[in-house]
């Protein structure tokens, strides 16, 4: 539904994206990330024929975003980061005036505001004017502006920057929803949204993609987490002979916690798997084998780098 | 044609709920009265250049540039611009509704004069010369076309809309100064030049109209100026692409 090809944006002598190239498919829910300054903006305002790029292509729906900017734009809903809205408008008006302009067939303008209305849950605001609305309010007319028509494409910059932790949540549940019906390309810098609501991420760093393989490989790292009561040197080096197991390190504990839950004295070790192979099993018959010396495990729990994590190694250099 | 439908409710939906556009109004009133009551009341003259000689002629200097200095740059500055841009409308559509917005609430203010052509109607006793009016309100209309085209012109250069009804409002004391003291021009000597001159400025084709002559060079004047202005903004808005 979405792709850039080759990607470049200059201004002047300063790139800001150079060959970015990357594909949404229909019905995916995608998120892009990247620092500030990435130039998130920049390829979406691309993407939304707001500007050309400088080299490259991008279609979306199937056109071309220079050459058929108009069917492009007629299969988008964008929403800027700002979302810039007419202060002196109703919510009511504003809202008839874009779905005129989208091409929502005179009868129908009625009952797709009703929808989108209905959809954004900013019924009881409707006859409020823009420039009297709460900045959650705002952002939420915008977002209802984008679903009219309805588009087959939600191009979203930022859905939830300014928002409170309440209303994040309700944008989330939203966006899992919108999901459902529409081809979503959403950009953000808070990572639990991006777990939250999309299926894929795509991420940008200093005007370049990260390779998807790249963060496929660092998503994938798996890390096993065990609490063994028992002498910790011997069952350090039993765990170091497991055959799915590639390292072993001893994570620190907090002394205070351990006291705190009443658990016999035990040591936390964090295994490493070969080639991302399940210790699990062996990890069990070694601790059945051991029964006896008073072995015993408190508690076993995998751990998947967290977007965080990747996000961080991704942009920072790092593993 | 419905994108252009759409637009234009909403411009001129924008102005009628803007203070700014009530005051100015008010002004432009203001000054009609003013000027209508000192010719009329000192004169008794009937005809149409009581209502507007001399301070009329600097009415839409004034007036167009608050009218259409946030046309523009007010979208560009809040970021509506991109909205507009990113929605299945053309340029050309954008400009014209824009245009059409700011010149029907022109046209509402110059129609609220039609008061005094009434209080002169009513304390004249001989014929009214209809026809002469008539010319003389197109041609408010035509020179007020012009300024508002040229306003929006400037206004897509601006973030700010005072910076944008500055330039304009200068530019047009300065073609109507030049307009006045020049007439005719010193430093130009008779002939073409001259000629060419004179054409140039939009005051001397008011004046004929004023003066209820209809020559269709007076209107092609007008209807070309305007159009090249309009024309310009388009070329500005699209400007967005070649950077």
């Amino acid at each position: 539904m979405i792709e850039a090809d080759k990607l470049t944006k200059r201004y002047g002598d300063f790139t800001a994206i150079e060959d970015l190239s990357f594909k949404v498919g229909a019905g995916e829910v995608v998120g892009f990330l990247g620092v500030n300054g990435a130039c998130k903006t920049t390829t979406m305002r691309i993407l939304s024929c707001f500007q050309p790029a400088s080299a490259g292509k991008a279609s979306v729906a199937g056109f071309d975003c220079f050459k058929q900017s108009l069917e492009v734009r007629r299969s988008i809903g964008y929403l800027p980061e700002s979302v810039p809205l007419y202060p002196e408008l109703r919510v009511a008006e504003y809202l008839a005036f874009r779905a005129r302009i989208k091409g929502v067939p005179g009868g129908k303008v009625k009952s797709e505001i009703a929808r989108v209305v209905g959809r954004c849950k900013i019924e009881d605001r409707a006859r409020q004017t823009i420039g009297t609305l709460s900045r959650g309010y705002r952002q939420r007319v915008g977002l209802a502006d984008a679903l009219l028509g309805p588009p087959k494409i939600l191009i979203l910059d930022e859905p939830t920057s300014g928002l409170d932790p309440l209303q994040r949540a309700e944008v989330r549940d939203l966006l899992l929803e919108l999901g459902k019906e529409h081809t979503v390309l959403l950009s953000t810098h808070i990572l639990s949204e991006v777990e939250a609501t999309c299926a894929r991420v795509i991420i940008i760093h200093g005007g370049k993609l990260v390779p998807d393989e790249r963060v496929a490989k660092l998503r994938a790292v798996r890390r096993y987490e065990a609490a063994i009561a028992g002498p910790q040197d011997n069952v350090l080096g039993a765990l170091r002979q497991l055959a799915a197991v590639d390292a072993v390190e001893v994570l620190p504990q907090v002394k205070e916690d351990a006291e705190r839950s009443g658990e016999p004295p035990h040591t936390v070790f964090e295994l490493i798997p070969k080639n991302n192979e399940d210790p699990r099993t062996g990890l069990t018959e070694l601790l059945a084998s051991k029964k006896d010396a008073g072995w015993k495990l408190l508690e076993l729990r995998r751990k998947v780098l967290s977007l965080e994590e990747v996000f961080a190694r991704a942009t920072g250099g790092g593993t | 044609m419905r994108n252009f439908i759409a637009l234009t409710r909403r411009e001129v939906l924008s102005v009628f709920v803007s203070p700014l556009a009530y005051g100015t109004a008010a002004m432009f009133l203001f000054l009609f009265g003013l000027v209508f009551t000192w010719r009329f009341f000192f004169t008794r003259l009937v005809e149409v250049s009581t209502l507007v000689d001399p301070l009329g002629y600097f009415v839409p200097i004034l007036v167009a540039p608050v009218l259409t200095m946030r046309l523009i740059s007010e979208e560009r500055r809040l970021g509506t611009l991109e909205m507009l841009l990113t929605a299945p409308v053309g340029d050309l559509e954008v400009v014209l509704s824009k245009f059409t917005g700011v010149m029907i609430f022109y046209g509402s203010m110059t129609a609220l004069t039609l008061v005094h052509v009434g209080v002169m109607r009513y304390y004249y006793d001989g014929n009214m010369d209809w026809g002469s009016f008539a010319t003389g309100y197109l041609g408010m209309l035509l020179i007020a076309g012009l300024f508002l085209a040229f306003g929006l012109f400037v206004s897509a250069f601006f973030e700010t809309p005072m910076l944008a009804a500055l330039v304009s409002f200068v530019s047009g004391l300065a073609v109507l100064t030049t307009g006045f003291a020049a007439t005719p021009p010193a430093v130009v000597r008779p002939g073409m030049a001259s000629d060419i001159y004179n054409f140039m400025l939009p005051f001397n084709h008011y004046k004929n109209l004023l003066g209820g002559v209809i020559d269709t060079r007076d209107l092609a004047y007008f209807v070309l100026t305007t159009v090249f202005f309009l024309f310009l903004t388009t070329r500005v808005l699209e400007s967005r692409k070649w950077k």
